[in-house]
């Protein structure tokens, strides 16, 4: 394996395959720094071109797209408080803040390090983990799914702040809009009025956009403010803080990039909720995590270290079983098919060489994309300083072409303004909004596999050794954080 | 409105939402109805527990609407004009009153915004809303 591993690489320096690896990560920016497209839009523009492409080129460009989306989303997320994918929810609750206190560039540069960090490990994970991965796939059905949905749900505690019960009405409502739309396990549409647009649901592109964009806008431009309200850092120093910031906790970038690459190769969990989960399990396992939520820079680097590493995870069914872990995987299952390639056990055997580059190319195309962001990231985190009332109409029409690009209908820009305007009600109120986005999220993968579960098991499920683990964990996690919390409170 | 209207608020909607719910066949049901629930008891807990009043920071909603007014303008000129002239025209107008910019700025926004759309749109085959006048198509630019 360690030849085809330098046989691989071999294949991957060579001029074609590394321009198209340059290429597919110059594509994978565009996409990430725009607010509300992803990876799978990303592999989605490239999948009409690898038509009669030489499969290496095709491998190189389609992994090179899909492995830096989560590293250019940071932008978008922390200059502006807006996911720039679903990725990238958990990096706002401290990058936005950071931003506030003129720190854009540290957290930039702390999210781009941490990005590469996790995307490397991911890759090795995927290396390590691959010859043995199958019975821990097969290990996950429909109950340990659903416990680990209800794992995502318990971070909601640590997103309330200080309103919890707040916080649980925000997520009781996010549950409720996720089940919008077509019933999972019976044909029947919920909660539609009879309009088509929420046939399909509410997109989550619309409704992060609307939850967190337009409602920031508007107290920008009312309060007359720049989104740094304190003096801005020296780009270049911060660089280097950022650095060190990652060094500092470098066991918290480990943690959280397994943690990405095991939910990654979940295939149905879905990469939207592994930035929360990596967030919540650090804010709740760090020291002094009283900093958490109003700018602390783990916030950043937890769910940047996860993110990237998802991707390698989501690699792992979708190269042994063909099942995608995740959208984008989705895409690059299509690619595959286009190429002549049948995923499944015979790419560790008949295949390897393919897949050694894949995973050359996830940890190359990695660095390349931290490369390429550090050297703009001080330029656009000088955005940060100019006034609101110059800024908004870009960011405005950014976003309506981002929440456009959902459904590609006149239902999405409604419904943003709509999303927003509320939004803004709740802010104002005091509402925590994080916890309606991660409700939202995981809404589907509760019920869904609530369901499964039921109708496959009976009840039985609860008892379940899977279950039965994460249901602990779970637990541990609650309590832990609820005495973090009242030593805090002590102190 | 304060955090004890919006409880209200939310506790009329969850119970709305069980309520209909209840209407749905059994296995779309289920879910819904038991959310709304909870969400109901926990939205009326809010409404018990808020302060009678209570102080709310930030801008006001009058202070805001100005600024909603100009979004719901540029949907409606995106509706007749089509996106990336609706948004050139908002770039500058908005520059121009709101950021006190001087005529050359807002122009050269304008410009930008409609190029940097029709060049972004062509790259990444983004899709514009359908609007009555489609000023680009009309003009062969998207």
């Amino acid at each position: 394996m360690i030849e085809a591993a330098f046989a691989a690489l071999g294949t991957l320096f060579t001029p074609s395959t590394l321009s198209f690896v340059l290429l597919g990560v110059g594509v994978g920016l565009m996409v990430g720094i725009l607010p509300g497209l992803g990876g799978t839009v990303g592999m989605s523009l490239a999948l009409p071109f690898i038509f009669g492409m030489d499969p290496d080129q095709a491998i190189a460009l389609l992994i090179g797209i899909a492995a830096v989306v989560h590293t250019a989303d940071t932008f978008p997320s922390v200059l502006l408080g807006v996911p720039g994918s679903s990725g990238s929810q958990a990096t706002i609750m401290d990058g936005y803040p950071l931003a506030r206190q003129g720190q854009a560039s540290r957290a930039l540069a702390a999210a781009f390090f941490a990005s590469m960090a996790g995307g490397v490990i991911g890759a090795v994970c995927i290396f390590l983990v691959l010859p043995v991965a199958r019975p821990m796939v097969l290990a996950f059905g429909s109950p340990e799914l659903l416990m680990l949905a209800v794992l995502g749900l318990s971070m909601v505690g640590i997103l309330s702040g200080d309103r919890p019960a707040r916080g649980m009405v925000m997520a009781a409502s996010g549950l409720l809009l996720g089940a919008v739309g077509a019933a999972p396990a019976t044909p029947f549409y919920r909660f539609t009025a009879g309009n088509l647009y929420l046939y399909d649901g509410i997109p989550l592109a619309v409704l992060a956009l609307g939850l967190f964009a337009l409602p920031e806008i508007l107290d920008l431009l009312a309060k007359g403010e720049r989104i740094a309200t304190e003096g801005t850092q020296p780009a270049r120093g911060s660089v280097l803080q950022g650095l060190k910031d990652v060094l500092a906790s470098k066991w918290l970038v480990v943690r959280s990039a397994v943690l990405g690459v095991g939910v990654g190769f979940i295939p149905g969990l879905g990469g939207s909720v592994v930035d929360w989960i990596s967030y919540g399990v650090a804010a709740r396992t760090s020291r002094d995590s009283e900093g958490f939520g109003s700018g602390d820079i783990r916030g950043v680097i937890a769910p940047e270290s996860s993110n990237n590493a998802k991707e390698g995870g989501a690699l792992i069914p979708t190269l042994l079983f063909g099942i995608p872990g995740s959208g984008a995987t989705a895409v690059l299952l299509g690619g595959f098919v286009v190429l002549g390639l049948q995923p499944g056990p015979r790419m560790l055997t008949d295949n390897l060489d393919v897949t050694l580059l894949i995973i050359w190319t996830l940890a190359l195309a990695n660095v390349f994309g931290t490369l390429a962001c550090l050297s703009v990231s001080g330029l656009v985190a000088r955005l940060a300083r100019v006034p609101a009332a110059r800024l908004a109409p870009f960011l405005l029409v950014i976003m309506l072409v981002g929440a456009y690009q959902s459904t590609r209908s006149w239902g999405d820009l409604i419904a943003f303004l709509v999303i927003g305007t509320l939004a803004w009600f709740l802010r104002r109120a005091d509402y925590p909004l994080p916890p309606l986005l991660i409700g939202f999220v995981l809404s589907t993968s509760v019920e869904r596999n609530l369901f499964l579960s039921v109708e496959r098991y009976g009840w039985s499920w609860l008892g379940h050794p899977g279950v039965l683990v994460i249901t602990a964990m779970t637990v541990a996690l609650t309590w832990g954080s609820m005495r973090v919390s009242k030593r805090a409170e002590q102190r | 409105m304060n955090a004890r209207a919006i409880a209200v608020l939310l506790t009329a909607l969850f119970t709305a939402a069980a309520a209909v719910s209840w209407t749905f066949p059994p296995r779309a049901r289920v879910y819904p109805m038991w959310v709304a629930i909870v969400g109901a008891a926990l939205a009326a807990l809010t409404w018990l527990r808020a302060p009678r009043s209570e102080t709310v920071s930030g801008p006001t909603l009058s202070e805001i609407a100005r600024y909603l007014w100009w979004i719901g303008a540029l949907l409606v000129t995106t509706g007749i004009l089509g996106l990336p002239t609706a948004s050139a025209l908002f770039a500058a107008a908005f520059l121009k009153h709101e950021g006190k910019a001087g005529p050359g700025a807002s122009v050269g926004a304008a410009i930008a915004t409609g190029v940097g759309l029709l060049v972004l749109g062509a790259a990444l085959d983004l899709r514009w809303p359908p609007a009555l006048i489609d000023v680009t198509r009309l003009l062969g630019l998207s």
